[in-house]
């Protein structure tokens, strides 16, 4: 259990946390998700007591990190895989930490295997990848077994089956009722782990809820219409009891209804459509709108003034060609979600 | 693992302390191999340079004044010291230093969040580091240069009052510079800056407060941590060094002062 009051950090005049309150659970994975520059890692700084709150406080089953027992049996955290002296050998960086906290040395062979690093356990950790460095961090988190885990970004730089592991691992750990607390700056990844999502943006907490009530809440899918014919179309649709709404771009937005209904519905009118589109509103857009306003470092998006790119999340080609100048945002494959949460 | 009820995880657990901070600093710095290298380094060097001035002024004996020769005791045997005593402050520097460059400093609080314990056990250790290899450099220089004074006629006996005192100040002398390296790395949390520190103290301002007017840079120099390390390998009173005693202080002085700084801000600053 993670508890956090009033926790505040203010550097100079900027403030990187403000304020905020929380309760992470055991038996859950805890989603921190947040845009880059939002406060998670300086809030999980101050969990494990390297950086001293301004104002508030953040306590670990009960204590102040400083207070704690023997704090890696308490807890394990994995904040920054790089944060090791490259020359020691993953062993001895395992054994100096396991020393530090009386933890039998037999538990440094089996974290190592854990973690599958036993070919190069060896090796000075100098010349490990980002994946060794990052399984290396996770068996320093696991060391002490600790009834609380604490990632960092742990997915950041892994290839997918790194991916898939520590996605396992952690839905593991919560299984046995230990406490997960992991960060992300990717809806899409916490959509796949998380049970429930604490959303940080600009210090603040944005959002505090089961993964099931964000679904529910912000998956909206509606469908996008265009037609010469509107001004019969639009009073049509609405006559089904389905939300009509007109958009500036002279399409119109219908609610309640999938494309084949509204597609139906013209037909049996005989109007011409010049666009039938489903837009499914995903999560990691859903996330993007809630974060919009705090987001530190905005993209330059030509026609977009801040916010994210208005496709983005758009699923299903449009049945009718139409001119360039009549689609509001292209699609750009950067931007579309590796998974898509909402399908 | 089918169940899926929540089970507070919770563990009576013993408290760590001191031992424990120890066992894991003293695992720490026997396993990196910038020990072993500044370790050796400090050795070689000090024994090295020690055995070559030996061999340099005892060959060129008879170009002495007789109030030159009358200043030649033990400490002569043991002149790589000033050297020794740079490399040993450079591990100091390291120990400290390394781990905020590396970012090992997070990991180690997060296993020892109690920051004194965790600065005091890794003075301790760097201590005992400094201790051996200042015993080495010691007892190294003095044997090994030994044979060319005998060779004049000139011996050091360690039965006289203060020849073994003075090898032994040698000793603590290059332990005490490896905390005095410990403290500035600690303040400035930095390699390069720390280094350049510790080399300007040494070197550079020794040299500085010597253009002082009147006898202000005579006094100063004492104070120096070179010249007070130096009063404590002399067997003769010297007005330009303090006694050996008081040469100690000023060094446990030195080091008390860093130490404390580094501290109060180690406790402060975010890691």
């Amino acid at each position: 259990m993670i508890q956090a009051t009033g926790l505040t950090k203010r550097y100079g005049d900027r403030t990187a946390v403000d304020q905020i309150s929380f309760t992470i659970p055991p038996g859950k994975v805890t989603g921190f998700l947040g845009p880059n520059g939002a406060g998670k890692s300086t809030t999980m700084r101050m969990v494990l007591g390297l950086d001293h709150p301004s104002a508030g406080q953040v306590t670990v089953n009960g204590m102040r990190y400083d207070q704690l027992a023997a704090p890696l049996r308490e807890v394990g955290a994995l904040l920054d895989a790089k944060a090791i002296h490259g020359g020691r050998t993953a062993y001895n960086h395992l054994t100096v930490l396991a020393k530090a906290n009386a933890i039998p040395k037999r538990r440094v062979d089996e974290v190592v295997d854990l973690v599958g690093l036993h070919a190069v356990a060896k090796k000075r950790s100098r010349g490990f990848s980002l994946g060794m460095g990052q399984r290396l961090g996770i068996a320093a988190a696991l060391l002490g077994d600790p009834g609380i885990v604490m990632f960092d970004e742990p997915v950041n730089g892994l290839d997918p089956e790194g991916i898939l592991w520590i996605r396992n691992l952690m839905k593991a750990l919560a299984r046995e009722g230990r406490t997960v607390f992991v960060s992300s700056h990717l809806m899409s990844e916490m959509a796949l782990t998380a049970d429930h999502l604490l959303v940080i943006g600009l210090g603040r907490i944005l959002a505090d809820q089961s993964m099931e009530e964000f679904i529910t809440q912000n998956s909206a899918n509606y469908v996008r219409v265009r037609s010469p014919y509107m001004g019969e179309l639009g009073p049509a649709l609405a006559a089904r009891g389905w939300q009509v709404e007109q958009q500036a771009d002279h399409s119109v937005h219908v609610h309640g209804a999938n494309a084949a209904q509204v597609g139906d519905v013209a037909g049996d009118a005989n109007l011409r459509l010049h666009e039938l589109t489903l837009i499914q509103s995903s999560l990691e857009e859903a996330f993007m709108r809630l974060t919009a306003d705090s987001v530190e470092y905005h993209a330059g998006t030509p026609g977009v003034p801040g916010g994210p790119p208005a496709a983005l999340g758009v699923t299903g080609a449009p049945l009718a060609p139409m001119p360039p100048t009549a689609q509001p945002q292209a699609p750009t494959p950067e931007a579309a979600p590796v998974w898509g949460a909402g399908s | 693992m089918t169940t899926l009820e929540a089970r507070p995880i919770t563990k009576a657990v013993k408290r760590v302390g001191m031992r424990e901070a120890l066992d894991s600093e003293w695992a720490k710095i026997i396993t990196v191999r910038s020990t072993y290298w500044t370790g050796l380094a400090t050795v070689l060097v000090g024994v090295g340079l020690s055995v070559l001035l030996s061999l340099a002024i005892t060959s060129n004996l008879s170009g002495m004044s007789a109030d030159q020769r009358a200043k030649v005791d033990i400490s002569f045997t043991m002149l790589g010291l000033d050297f020794a005593m740079m490399i040993i402050g450079v591990l100091g520097v390291l120990v400290i230093s390394s781990e905020y460059s590396t970012g090992m400093i997070r990991t180690s609080l997060s296993a020892l969040p109690r920051r004194g314990m965790l600065m005091s056990a890794k003075a301790i250790v760097l201590a005992v580091i400094g201790l051996i290899c200042g015993l080495l450099v010691a007892w190294g220089s003095y044997l090994c240069s030994l044979p060319f004074w005998t060779s004049k006629q000139i011996s050091f006996d360690l039965s006289s009052s203060g020849n073994l005192r003075a090898v032994f100040g040698a000793a603590l002398a290059i332990m005490l510079v490896a905390l005095l390296g410990f403290g500035i790395g600690s303040l400035l949390r930095h390699t390069a800056g720390s280094i350049s520190a510790l080399l300007g103290l040494f070197f550079v301002a020794p040299i500085m407060t010597s253009f002082l007017p009147g006898t202000w840079g005579k006094d100063i120099n004492k104070f120096m941590p070179s010249n007070a390390a130096h009063a404590m390998i002399l067997t003769y009173h010297d007005p330009g060094y303090f006694t050996p005693l008081n040469g100690l202080l000023v060094l446990v002085a030195w080091i008390v002062i860093l130490l404390t700084a580094a501290f109060l801000l180690f406790k402060k600053r975010d890691a």
